[in-house]
């Protein structure tokens, strides 16, 4: 995978910019397919176009890392089933596996919401650690779900049902947390997506408060978007959410099947519905198909275009990774923005006008 | 008096649900038995506030491709849900219309099958027949989608008179030719298949090219299309009796299976007279008719007269243990439960859908079923269990006879033989009188959880 950038930098700063000139945001390109890449919850990008698809079920319990590559080639699995009656030890597996980073190592960091526990692994799938205590005391966790790793490689965990987030050691060392139980400002009530900013501000996927909070990296808020419903700017259960390097800020709008995008301010800018095509690996399914082909000639195909409850965003650069969990595949977008100096636009006028010319 | 209003109320929700905790039949003691029905039959059908939780934690039951996830929802529903009759009705219509995920492999289309029962379960049995008729599950599961204007496939025309409404004996073959050729060009678009991502949705769709236009003659009357067919259906008495016999089944005490109806008499001729006469003086309406059984006396009298079905029992036990808001693991895995007692939700075995009664019992299912309710009240933790424990360590000191009869009360109330009472009380008086002094409180903790699973595991408690 190409990382290079399309945004012309026609200014120095890609964040002091006054305005973002947006020329485009197409879709790109579909990877994966059902069995490889079959239900993906989250999705993290690591080194050499390597993606790591965090697999959960296809049954109602257990998990697997698919690793593909820009090319759509299925890299191998990661395969920890759970054993019955396991501890907490560095052989337990996986129940209901929710989210995945990578570190600077390239070490791949599983939560999971059922066993409370953290999993860090070699990317050959060798466990290099596990810890995660159930409770509510700093430290401890109760159903972990995303989690985002800071500019000096230490891992934030949303930690769900204390409706907190916690910064931790990838070894599990407790540093610190921030995060309390309600709809108020600055309340989650049961978050599930994280991300960072180059700042290290903090953005919580505030699932049943049907928002994204912006936090310092101390935790002050600083932002809210989002209000529930299915309309523009509304979301329905947020889960996943992301920030690029222009503070724009991605959620994937899971109850309402699709991502939305709001600008650094919090305005709504748009929303992605799924475009999606035949990966390289689902073109390679269905021309040894005979029967799939006809009938796919038989139905209409826009409702499999569509996202089917996404459930994790991810940024690399300019690209948009959406894990289109319903469909079993990655959506990528790309983004076309340039910022603008102050000096390039015009100065905010304070109202809308309607003598556009 | 008191405690024969709670027993009544507690039969009232084994069958309209899976059973009441000892709190929520607190509660409904204090109510009006009447308007209780009332509500329950007035409940919309809505989903439940929590559904969020369940598309959060069991992810791919909300967009299911195979139908064990969502089977295992469903059961959480029905012991946790605020609208017991709605889910119970679904199931019924499921045991009635019973449709197979084996077949089609479409298991989106099975579970919107289900969903449909969930909202038109208590209308009309018209709009109820003309949804099944429409329904893309029941049209693949049952050939409509093969019946063609110039090549009739006779399967649907021929189930929807013999096994879903009026039963062998009451229609000649000439009439299901007639119903097939009526509901030619029934049948349903394309869906997306399931590879190379997943299965997409699909919906009813006529074919006017392909439906039989003429008039034909069905029991008498002369008929054009589906529509028709299904009006002169619900006109018929035996129409009337088949459904009122199949929700006496279902809801008061278990018959004979259902072929063998034709040839053998209701258990109780009286009762199904009382709710044959509710169809047909409601033009078949289903809510009354429900109305009309959920208060009769035979009703209420019937207490203990069913075998539970695994779903019922699974559904059960769990309420009795205790179900926390926030589905755990366990949730995964209720379906498989059921599996393993020999009721596949959203899989019966054929269009005749399960036996019931009786034959849900067999050395192994019974096994499974005792080994399945015994575990769920082994934790004492569990909320239920725990709740149950503090009743009877709060009424202080009791003779094994005591013992035994608050935990009876508190698991149902479970009303169980002489003879089980007697295997119960002299287990308990082995260990002598429970003392819930201070420094003996966990040792009666211990008792009462092991009172608590020998009684799940008595014969009495299969039973609803």
């Amino acid at each position: 995978m190409t990382t290079e950038t399309r945004s012309a930098p026609r200014n120095e700063t890609r964040t002091g910019f006054e305005v973002l000139l947006r020329a485009g945001f197409p879709y790109e390109k579909t990877l994966g397919m059902r069995r490889i890449t079959w239900y993906p919850i989250d999705i993290a990008l690591g080194k050499e176009g390597r993606i790591y698809c965090l697999r959960r079920g296809p049954f109602e319990v257990g998990g697997v890392i698919c690793t593909i590559n820009w090319e759509d080639e299925d890299l191998g699995q990661i395969v920890r089933p759970p054993r019955p009656g396991d501890g907490s030890g560095l052989e337990g597996g996986w129940v209901w596996p929710v989210g995945i980073v990578c570190d600077a190592d390239e070490r791949l960091i599983v939560s999971d919401e059922s066993e409370h526990s953290i999993t860090v692994i070699t990317r050959e799938g060798e466990v290099v650690a596990r810890w995660g205590e159930h409770g509510s005391d700093p430290g401890q966790l109760d159903r972990p779900a995303q989690m985002a790793i800071d500019g000096e490689g230490r891992l934030l965990v949303v930690d769900t049902m204390n409706h907190r987030v916690q910064r931790f050691s990838v070894e599990g060392e407790y540093i610190d947390g921030f995060g309390s139980h309600g709809s108020g400002p600055a309340e989650l009530d049961m978050p599930w997506g994280i991300a960072l900013d180059a700042e290290g501000c903090v953005y919580i996927g505030d699932w049943r408060n049907d928002r994204v909070q912006k936090f310092s990296p101390s935790g002050e808020p600083l932002l809210s978007v989002g209000l529930s419903g299915d309309g523009e700017g509304e979301l329905n259960r947020p889960a996943g959410v992301a920030v690029d390097e222009h503070g724009d800020i991605y959620v994937a709008d899971r109850g309402n099947d699709r991502v939305v995008l709001f600008d650094r301010n919090g305005r709504y800018v748009e929303r992605f519905l799924g475009d999606a095509t035949i990966s390289k690996s689902g073109r390679v399914y269905l021309m040894a198909n005979a029967k799939v082909l006809r009938l796919r000639d038989m139905c209409t195909l826009e409702a499999g275009k569509r996202f089917r409850a996404p459930a994790s965003v991810r940024i690399d650069s300019d690209r948009l990774f959406v894990a289109d969990f319903g469909f079993h595949r990655v959506q990528v977008y790309r983004k076309e923005a340039y910022p603008l100096r102050a000096a390039d636009v015009m100065a905010h006028p304070g109202a809308p006008n309607l003598e556009t010319v | 008096m008191a405690d024969e209003r709670r027993k009544l109320m507690a039969h009232l929700m084994r069958r309209v649900g899976v059973g009441a905790t000892a709190d929520e039949l607190d509660e409904l003691v204090e109510r009006s038995y009447e308007e209780f029905v009332e509500e329950l039959l007035q409940a919309e059908a809505s989903s439940d506030p929590d559904r969020d939780l369940l598309d959060r934690y069991l992810p791919t039951s909300t967009s299911p491709e195979v139908p064990t996830g969502w089977a295992s929802r469903w059961i959480y529903n029905l012991a946790t849900g605020r609208r017991p009759l709605r889910e119970k009705m679904a199931l019924f219509w499921h045991q009635v219309f019973a449709t197979a995920y084996f077949k089609s492999s479409h298991a989106r289309a099975v579970v919107a099958q289900i969903d449909g029962f969930r909202v038109n379960g208590l209308d009309n049995m018209r709009q109820i027949l003309l949804d099944l008729s429409r329904d893309p599950a029941m049209i693949h599961w049952l050939d409509n989608s093969e019946n063609h204007a110039d090549a009739v496939n006779e399967n649907y025309g021929r189930e929807l008179l013999e096994l879903f409404t009026m039963g062998i004996g009451s229609y000649s073959e000439e009439d299901i030719k007639a119903a097939a050729r009526a509901f030619t060009g029934w049948t349903f678009t394309q869906p997306i298949p399931f590879y190379p991502y997943s299965i997409g949705d699909t919906a009813f769709t006529f074919e006017e090219a392909d439906h039989d236009t003429e008039e034909k003659v069905f029991l008498g009357q002369t008929v054009v299309n589906g529509e028709d067919v299904i009006d002169v259906i619900v006109q018929q008495e035996a129409c009337a009796r088949f459904i009122a016999r199949h929700l006496y089944n279902f809801f008061v005490a278990d018959e004979q299976p259902v072929p063998s109806w034709s040839a053998t008499s209701p258990r109780d001729p009286e009762a199904v007279d009382v709710l044959t006469e509710a169809f047909v003086e409601s033009d078949g309406d289903i809510r009354s008719v429900m109305r009309t059984l959920l208060n009769s006396d035979f009703f209420k009298a019937a207490r203990f007269q069913r075998v539970k079905s695994p779903v019922e029992f699974v559904g059960g036990a769990i309420k009795l243990a205790g179900v926390t808001p926030l589905p755990d693991r366990s949730v995964a895995r209720l379906s498989q439960a059921t599996i393993l007692m020999g009721q596949a939700l959203m899989n019966p075995p054929s269009v005749e859908g399960w036996h019931t009664g009786q034959e849900w019992l067999d050395s192994g299912t019974l096994i499974e079923r005792v080994n399945f309710a015994v575990d769920q009240v082994t934790d004492t933790s569990k909320p239920g269990i725990a709740s149950i424990v503090a009743r009877v360590i709060a009424a202080g000191d009791a003779t094994p006879e005591e013992l035994i009869d608050r935990c009876l009360s508190l698991c149902g109330p479970l009303e169980v033989s002489e003879q089980t009472r007697a295997t119960l009380v002299a287990r308990a008086a082995a260990e002598g009188p429970l003392r819930v002094r201070q420094g003996a409180i966990e040792a009666a903790e211990g008792r009462i959880g092991h009172m608590l699973q020998l009684i799940v595991a008595a014969p009495e408690y299969q039973f609803a």
